[in-house]
């Protein structure tokens, strides 16, 4: 029995399931919890890869911060109320072929010989999206199987991975990320200082000043 | 302290010095204090290009930082390129459509030209990620400054989304190098074959395209630059899309080099894309920015059209990818400042923008008249202006090669750009539909600064003289890029060689 | 085994970007892009435990770092954009195509 193939089965999948509910369910913050067990998850898959301090600081970081974070933001910003409809985002516009789809189904001449409720259904674009929404699926699966299977076959390595010592420790990590990489590191504080910056300016707003009546009785209380 | 340490610092001080322009105008504008931008903005920036300077010429060990950044006569020259542009745009970065004050987008800027000399300079794919993302976020954050417009939000908003899109299907692309190789460095990756480096290749060419804007992938171009503040366009449109473009082509020129047999038809194709239909749909716009948009699309696949040529790696290829980068750079910068000055920079950019502003410009203000033709014929290739010498050094190189269709092709998007670039001239100075003519124009209200309007001029001049210049005297930016191997004697030979650093891990590390 | 962690990040990555493509709600594709950033690192820690090699995992550390920039640039970025628009719908903001 290969319990370590075994465990990577299962939370292999079971990540990938979790990760299928982020996109499909309907209410924001549900898809935020979905995104918190996946990496959570891959946190776990992370320690089967023995890289513990990275799973560690995937749950430090990712967990911690990041999807707390958005949490914050999906209830700040209301976006937690109504669920989200089928529909096809305007950002993808490459892949958005709802608007030629919509100039073809406009023309009422050919709809004649068609039945009401299928016409009714067209005037919404309901068929359109439904559409797009299946190009972009079949095309993003034609993708990642794709890419699984090249993965598969141009990779000849045996399945079971030699027993090699545990290489994550963070001493060895250390002495690799101060000895070669010191540099990045700098440049990583650069980073997020650019990231601080960015996101004072754009969320920042004045304060409204304080009518003069107001502020004085404010401060005598 | 030994000589690998000053060595070493050598190659990464530039960047340092950009950082520390951008860390102490962060600190000023706490103060309030104006009149210290423009001196320091040009002690700085020259230390830079001193220090550039120097780490192209002076031969450093390869050790230390030399396995991360390496620094030769082709990072000298895209330095002196990325400064150069970011000195102009931070000189046309004046009033923004925004009551706050106009610092952070100057600190922004900073650090984002910081991010893109860091690209420039990596030997290392863990380097070449990171400096894309300090130029990215800035860039990200930047689109958005004017937070009262709607269009500026959206823009940041699909710049955003759009970016960090492709900078994961690039990370994939270096995730499967790593895995086919084992090694993250530029050089020793180009000695291992291996099948999944297709596959990292195909990520890599995807994602890079987004970024680049090239053509089933720029969507997001226009609407960015027609939706952010045009000071931060102009950034835009030269410092990231010259950074770009230098990091794919360092990445094609030393590390899938000898995939050269795969990428050259894809990069064809996509260079012809892009060129035919981002001439094609600039020719219905009527927005000037999305018009220069969609010229930035197209000037994209001249660029990329030379990278067909790496294989046979001839060092005059290097010199004319990079003078075609300068005279991009030179005739966007100019473009942007002279429509910056007519429509101002204020809120009312949104609304001034379109081709009617420009109607009689020619008459009411010659100089700015002259400017503005000087760099639509620049940007359509009529010579001797340098726009036409880099289209011609790029042509030179392609047909050297078997694919002469791609120059004809070229050629033909070159003809079929003559029509919107010369339709601005026609407007400026020729009677439109518009009929505006003779009617007094206030142009000058939102620039009621008169310090941001000498800025302005002054880069209008600076690049209308250069667009002279290195049109006529195109063997100047060659002796320009040469300069440090020929004034260093110590380097061995002069050709222009990408050195990519040595692969010698472990001994020379622990000095 | 190795092949199928890889496999899972393959998965994991499409997931992503197919929840980029469909999804109109910009915090919803803000996740997605955070899926796919994890695929990349858990495809890097993999070959880092194949080649019995470091530096892919200097790598993921690195790869974090800039994911929660991201994150954070991103977050003000969709504030902003809900301060103008009161709305984090993409279809409803897409008023810049003419």
């Amino acid at each position: 029995m290969d319990y370590e193939l075994i465990t990577a089965f299962i939370f292999g999948l079971l990540m990938l399931g979790v990760a299928l509910g982020v996109i499909v369910a309907r209410k924001p913050f549900a898809s935020a919890l979905f995104l918190l067990a996946t990496l959570l998850l891959m946190a776990i898959n992370f320690a089967l890869l023995s890289a513990d301090f990275l799973a560690v600081l995937q749950i430090m970081i990712y967990v911690g911060a990041i999807a707390v974070l958005i949490i914050f933001m999906v209830i700040l910003l209301g976006a937690g109320n109504k669920p989200n409809e089928i529909a096809s985002s305007g950002c993808a516009c490459f892949l958005n072929i709802s608007s030629w789809l919509d100039g073809f189904f406009d023309s009422s001449s050919k709809l004649e010989f068609i039945s009401e409720w299928f016409q009714r259904l067209v005037a919404q674009g309901l068929i359109s999206q439904l559409l797009t929404l299946a190009f972009k699926f079949f095309l993003v699966l034609l993708f990642s199987i794709g890419l699984s299977a090249l993965l598969y076959f141009s990779t000849d390595w045996e399945i079971t991975l030699p027993a090699v010592e545990r290489t994550g420790s963070i001493h060895e990590l250390g002495r690799v990320l101060f000895v070669k990489y010191t540099w990045v590191v700098e440049f990583i504080a650069i980073l997020i200082l650019v990231a601080i910056v960015g996101a004072v300016m754009l969320a920042h707003e004045e304060k409204q000043p304080l009518l003069p009546g107001r502020g004085l009785k404010a401060k005598q209380k | 302290m030994n000589i690998e340490f000053f060595d070493s610092i050598l190659r990464v001080l530039p960047v340092l010095v950009v950082i520390t322009l951008a860390i102490i105008q962060l600190l000023l504008g706490l103060s309030k204090e104006k009149s210290l931008k423009l001196p320091l903005l040009v002690l700085f920036v020259l230390f830079a290009v001193f220090f550039s300077f120097l780490g192209a010429g002076i031969p450093v060990k390869n050790g230390g930082a030399g396995l991360l950044f390496q620094a030769d006569s082709l990072t000298w020259s895209l330095n002196f390129i990325l400064l150069s542009a970011y000195f102009l745009s931070a000189c046309l970065n004046n009033k923004q459509a925004t009551d706050k004050s106009v610092v952070d987008s100057d600190v922004l800027m900073a650090f984002a030209t910081s991010g893109a000399m860091l690209m420039v300079a990596a030997a290392n794919l863990i380097v070449l990620f990171i400096g894309f993302e300090i130029l990215s976020i800035a860039v990200y954050a930047l689109s958005g400054v004017a937070k009262k417009e709607k269009a500026s939000a959206e823009a940041s908003l699909k710049y955003f989304i759009l970016g960090c899109f492709a900078s994961a299907f690039m990370l994939y692309g270096f995730a499967l190098i790593y895995g086919a190789t084992g090694n993250l460095d530029l050089a020793v990756i180009a000695k291992s074959d291996n099948t999944m480096l297709y596959l990292a290749l195909g990520l890599i060419i995807f994602g890079f395209a987004f970024k680049i804007g090239l053509m089933p992938f720029h969507y997001w171009k226009p609407d960015v630059y027609q939706g952010a503040p045009i000071t931060v366009v102009s950034f835009i449109a030269v410092v990231v899309q010259i950074a770009a473009l230098a990091a794919f082509f360092k990445l094609l020129a030393i590390s899938f080099i000898e995939f050269s047999a795969v990428w050259v038809p894809v990069i064809a194709g996509l260079a012809v894309l892009s060129m035919t239909v981002g001439n094609l749909l600039a020719l219905r716009q009527d927005s000037l920015k999305r018009m220069l948009a969609y010229s930035s699309i197209a000037h994209a696949g001249y660029i990329l059209m030379a990278f067909v040529a790496l294989k046979n790696s001839a060092e005059l290829l290097y010199s004319s990818i990079t003078y075609y980068l300068l005279a991009y750079a030179l005739m966007t910068i100019g473009a942007f400042a002279v429509l910056m000055l007519v429509t101002g920079a204020g809120a009312e950019q949104y609304k001034k923008d379109r081709l009617m502003t420009f109607d009689g410009l020619g008459w009411e203000r010659p100089a700015l008249g002259f400017a503005m033709t000087l760099f639509m014929l620049s940007l359509a290739g009529i010579p001797p202006l340098v726009g036409f010498v880099g289209k011609f050094y790029v042509f030179s190189e392609v047909i050297k090669t078997d694919l002469i269709w791609l120059v004809v092709a070229a050629a033909i998007n070159s003809v079929i750009s003559f029509c919107y670039y010369l339709r601005v001239v026609l407007v400026m100075y020729f009677k439109t539909e518009y009929g505006v003519k003779g009617k007094k124009r206030q142009t000058k209200d939102s620039l009621d600064n008169i310090l941001a309007t000498g800025y302005l001029k002054f880069v209008v001049t600076i690049s209308a003289v250069c667009v002279i210049f290195f049109g006529v005297y195109a063997q100047g930016w060659t002796k320009l890029s040469e300069l440090p191997n020929n004034l260093f004697s110590l380097k061995q030979s002069s050709k222009v060689k990408v050195d990519g650093a040595n692969m010698s891990h472990s001994v020379e590390l622990l000095h | 085994m190795i092949t199928f962690y890889l496999i899972i990040a393959a998965l994991l990555f499409g997931i992503g970007v197919l929840g980029i493509l469909v999804r109109r709600n910009v915090l919803v594709m803000l996740m997605c892009l955070e899926l796919m950033l994890n695929a990349v690192n858990l495809t890097l820690v993999a070959f880092s435990r194949l080649h019995a090699n470091l530096e892919g995992q200097i790598f993921v550390l690195f790869v974090m770092c800039v994911a929660a920039a991201e994150v954070v640039v991103g977050l003000a970025i969709i504030v902003n954009l809900f301060r103008n628009f009161y709305t984090v719908d993409v279809d409803i903001a897409n008023g810049l195509k003419n």
